[in-house]
């Protein structure tokens, strides 16, 4: 089989002000006024040269399906991807991948050390540095789905633990899975948080047939699913 | 083996062979990814050794137990113990290394956590973990230590001293280091490769070098920097180049193995082996390759230099060392020092770097505190903040210690002196943790009067130095500055003092130079003279205050007449530095200022309200101008929000300006020696586990602005320290914040705990996934959906 994105590196992160002003909760109705578009332009430069994006992603074959216990789990990996949610969106895949994806610690670094000087600016890092590491996935996805398509595979959506009812607390095997410390310096916390806090990991189903609109549509974006009822980014 | 046996050995030998990769050989004989390899191998002792074998077979001079991760975290609810895996380990290694002169080593990777202040593993307990771990493979009989696999110096730190201090005396094991490097000669938390040599050439390693990381092909370049900044022998245990992500398996075959490997055998490098992809064929295929090769040739390297992780200072130009972080004569810093404010602190440590320190003095000396602790968490909370190295200022030994125990990077000891008990207290601390340090010349017959008498004192430090194996370049002199006002003469004596240590004896000069012009009209004027004649005297480190222009400004100048600033770049880039616009407030009349400062909190210009304070501070008492002007600005801005006129990014700005605008007042109230305005205590803290700390921060910045005294204990906060401090400084409110669902839990302890201490307090709690509902289920007294309400809050609870 040949090597998936070869060497590949993606170095130029877009930041989409959409996102920004989201992690801000300003109003996609409102006009910026000028001093805070140029903060946020300041800021965003800041995030892009701070960014040292790394990724690690790894094919897995899937067990066969389980009704019994809701979940799957992978060949040769003892992670066991539990949960409701996660089956549904890999029904009919025979395998996945697994990924993980950094900004690196030098975002961590500069939001940090904005926070003791200036809290405003930081908030504005923060935020972009959130809408970077989504670019980083977006992009790695579009680059992974543009060669796994070609070797006969249909993506599903990707899916993170923390999503749904898949539990956070599978994230030290996950990143052990990937052995993400060595190759892109992702740990776990023991509370659970990764670190570089600006990272995510995600799970993307792989089918030799042909997926539900669902399985292929189903993203974070889609908050009228989820349960958090309260969340403060909740699209309306 | 001890450190000589092995020298000796490394004499004998041109090169000295490692093994490959243990995860790779137990991958192919089934372990499942994510599972924990040291135990996969241990219920497996028959492969184990026969891993160990062909290894062995192939030509390792030295293999490494299976004890990578056999650590207390990775080991966590497996029911073993590190020190049960470990004997183990190093057992099955013993027996397979038995009969030939092969070495077994301790193997101790990265504990796989990120160490403060980017995670939430503390200095503390990454050392105890690596001396558990230590010590069972001491008492397991291994030949040598070897850390790998490291990114972060501090905890590499760690590791070094829980091997230092786990030798009995006389029985000090070989210790080899090797890190992992990304682009740049960077790893991925930044380290510079010449940050790795420049602390560990200054501690108790026998050789250092890479391992893992790309393939070798890749690693050319890191050792090729490496090698001109150690005159340790050098290691290289390479990958097997990059994995393919579908099938697993490593792109380059033993033969271009050896074949990428050679160069580094060019370079002089001693040890080589593999890392992950390698296997027995591929060490074979290195010592056939090795067969008839000689190590290159090294150049010897004498370099005077310190470092933070990310940032290393050589000697080879004058330098600033920045003074400013220091109490004496400083009302607004002792008080920050009392309140335990580090914000404070650490703005003054960024505005000096920003000025153009390349080192930070830091003393903490006030009388009534706890010296060494305090010491230790500034220069922790420092690390956090700049990247500079730190120069420990402090006369008391055991601070010393605390702050260079806890110090990431080479660090400058200000300072010993020539008296003998000075000499015996302070040089095994510098020589144990790795430092420089400054000798002061003077001694128990008071401060010499001339030259040649401090030149005998610096000989004597020197010698002293020396004798405690602390090489020749770590060794600073400062020649003493005395007050010209008052001793006239000897202004002169200390420049030909300086002149005198540089010729005779070849050690680096450090002054502080400020003192000179106590007393005397134009001070800058004098310092900065006194600083343009000690440079030509040869003064390497001027300690000196980095925000007045002139002084940096005559550095910088220096730097270009000393030949020292490659075509005068740094200066030319200094100079052109655009004049901040200066607002045009003086033109504007009296009357309008207090408009003009309520309109400048509205719009966040923080540069705007500082300066409008100062002058409405000449004309105004404090507490008029916080209740009239400051409270309404920000309780007309706080509204705006309620009615979404304005959102989160200009009400934090708003905040931010009004705190410059209590910043000024407050620096005001206590150069007047009267009493604060604080409305009430409240203690913030965001939980234990957590590291989002944003929000906190805002709410801080926030009910500040209200008249609160704010007691923030940062991130990350253990449970028992929230009581305790909720104790000690009489607390009614605490506020806690946790970003996710896992940290929520110890929010909830944490209320527990202080319920359970009968502490009468009430607390409130945010952050993104809490509701009301969670929150009360939780105990908490209030949920605060933002810091507009945590103010009504504070307001309900302490009025």
């Amino acid at each position: 089989m040949e090597i998936i994105m070869e060497a590949k590196e993606i170095t130029t992160l877009q930041v989409e002000q959409s996102e920004v002003l989201r992690y801000l909760r300003w109003p996609m109705t409102k006009p910026l006024p000028p001093e805070l578009a140029d903060d946020l332009a300041q800021a965003e430069a800041a995030v892009l040269a701070a960014a040292q994006p790394r990724f690690v992603y790894k094919q897995f074959a899937l067990l066969p399906e389980d009704d019994v216990v809701a979940g799957r789990s992978l060949q040769g990996a003892s992670l066991r991807l539990a949960g409701r949610d996660i089956a549904c969106l890999l029904r009919g895949c025979s395998a996945c991948l697994l990924l993980a994806a950094s900004l690196g610690r030098a975002v961590d670094e500069l939001i940090r050390r904005a926070q003791i000087r200036d809290v405003g600016q930081a908030l504005l890092l923060d935020a972009c540095a959130s809408a970077a590491v989504e670019n980083l996935l977006e992009q790695l996805q579009a680059g992974l789905a543009a060669e796994l398509q070609e070797q006969g595979w249909q993506l599903t959506a990707r899916f993170s633990p923390g999503y749904g009812d898949l539990p956070l607390d599978c994230q030290a095997q996950f990143c052990a899975t990937l052995d993400a410390a060595r190759r892109i310096g992702l740990t776990v916390s023991s509370s659970g948080l990764l670190l570089p806090r600006k990272s995510v990991t995600a799970v993307i189903g792989l089918a030799q047939q042909e997926l539900r609109a669902e399985q292929r549509d189903l993203s974070r974006h889609n908050c009228a699913a989820c349960r958090l009822l309260d969340c403060p980014y909740r699209r309306k | 083996m001890n450190k000589q046996a092995f020298k000796e050995r490394l004499a004998q030998q041109d090169f000295m062979l490692l093994d490959g990769a243990m995860g790779t050989q137990l991958i192919e004989a089934g372990l499942q990814l994510g599972d924990n390899s040291e135990l996969f191998a241990l219920d497996r002792p028959q492969l184990l050794v026969d891993i160990h074998r062909r290894y062995i077979a192939a030509g390792a001079d030295i293999i490494y137990a299976c004890t990578f991760g056999a650590n207390a975290h990775k080991l966590a609810g497996s029911g073993r113990t590190p020190r049960e895996v470990i004997s183990r380990a190093v057992e099955l290694a013993r027996q397979a290394a038995a009969g030939t002169n092969t070495l077994v080593a301790l193997d101790v990777g990265s504990l796989g956590e990120l160490l403060e202040p980017a995670g939430t593993l503390h200095f503390e307990q990454a050392y105890a973990e690596f001396k558990e771990m230590v010590q069972a493979g001491l008492d397991a009989g291994v030949d040598l230590l070897v850390f790998e696999t490291m990114t972060d110096l501090y905890e590499l730190k760690a590791a070094l001293l829980a091997a230092q201090e786990s030798f009995a005396p006389g029985r000090e094991l070989p210790v080899l280091c090797t890190m992992t490097f990304d682009k740049n000669n960077r790893t991925f938390s930044g380290v510079h490769v010449e940050a790795m040599a420049c602390l560990l050439n200054a501690l108790s390693v026998d050789a250092i070098g890479v391992n893992c990381s790309p393939g070798p092909q890749g690693l050319l370049p890191v050792v090729q920097e490496l090698r001109r900044h150690t005159n340790l022998p050098l290691i290289v245990k390479a990958n097997a180049g990059l994995p393919n992500p579908q099938t697993g398996a490593y792109d380059i075959t033993p033969e271009e193995f050896a074949a990428q490997m050679l160069p580094f055998a060019d370079l002089g490098v001693q040890l080589l082996g593999g890392c992950c992809g390698t296997g027995p064929a591929y060490i074979a295929a290195l010592r056939q390759a090795l067969q008839n090769r000689r190590r290159g040739e090294r150049p010897q390297v004498r370099q005077a230099a310190v470092c933070s992780p990310t940032r290393t200072v050589y000697l080879d130009r004058p330098l600033i060392v920045g003074e400013r972080l220091n109490p004496t004569g400083k009302k607004v810093f002792q008080q920050a020092l009392r309140e335990q404010n580090l914000d404070y602190i650490l703005a003054r440590a960024i505005e000096q770097q920003e000025a153009g320190a390349d080192i930070l003095d830091v003393n903490v000396g006030l009388p009534g505190l706890d010296e060494p602790a305090m010491l230790a968490r500034v220069v922790k909370a420092l690390q956090g903040a700049v990247d500079l190295p730190l120069q420990i200022d402090s006369s008391d030994p055991a601070a010393i210690e605390a702050a260079l125990r806890v110090c990431n990077g080479k660090a400058i000891v200000n300072s010993v002196n020539g008296k003998p008990e000075s000499l015996s207290a302070i040089l095994p601390l510098v020589k144990r943790y790795g430092a420089a340090v400054i000798g002061l010349t003077l001694d128990e017959n008071g401060l010499p009067q001339t030259a040649e008498q401090r030149l005998q004192i610096a000989r004597r430090i020197m010698e002293a130095a020396l004798a405690e194996g602390i090489p020749k370049e770590d060794i600073y002199i400062d020649c003493l500055t005395l007050t010209v006002s008052a001793q006239q003469e000897q202004a002169r004596e200390t420049l030909a003092a300086i002149r005198l240590v540089k010729e005779q004896l070849g050690l680096k000069c450090v002054l502080g130079v400020s003192n000179i012009s106590f007393g005397l009209p134009n001070r800058e004027l004098i310092n900065q003279t006194f600083l343009s004649m000690a440079l030509q005297a040869g003064l390497d480190l001027a300690i000196i205050n980095p925000n007045i222009e002139s002084m940096t400004d005559t550095v910088a100048a220096a730097r270009v007449l000393l030949n020292c600033d490659e075509g005068s770049a740094e200066y030319i880039a200094g100079q052109t530095v655009v004049e901040p616009k200066q607002a045009e407030l003086a033109a504007q009349s009296a009357a309008d200022l207090p408009q003009q400062l309520t309109e400048a909190v509205h719009k966040g210009l923080r540069g705007e309200v500082r300066q409008l304070t100062e002058q409405l501070l000449a004309e105004q008492e404090p507490m008029q101008l916080i209740n009239a002007l400051l409270i309404p600005a920000l309780d007309a801005v706080g509204q705006r929000y309620e009615r979404e006129e304005i959102f989160l990014p200009q009400l934090i700005n708003a905040a931010a300006a009004a705190s410059e605008a209590f910043e000024v007042i407050k620096a005001q109230i206590i150069k007047q020696g009267r009493a604060g305005v604080a409305k009430g205590k409240i203690l913030l803290a965001t939980v234990f586990g957590d590291i989002h700390d944003i929000g906190k921060n805002i709410v801080k910045v926030i009910l500040e602005n209200y008249g609160y005294q704010v007691i923030d204990l940062g991130r990350d906060v253990p449970v028992e320290r929230v009581v305790s401090e909720a104790k000690a400084h009489d607390i009614r409110l605490i506020g806690l914040s946790a970003l996710m669902t896992t940290t929520v839990v110890s929010m909830e302890q944490t209320i527990a705990a202080l319920r359970e201490s009968g502490r009468p307090c009430q607390v409130f709690v945010g952050g993104a996934v809490l509701t009301a509902d969670y929150a009360a289920n939780i105990g908490a007294d209030f949920y605060a959906k933002d810091a507009a309400q945590a103010v009504q809050i504070a307001k309900q609870v302490l009025g």
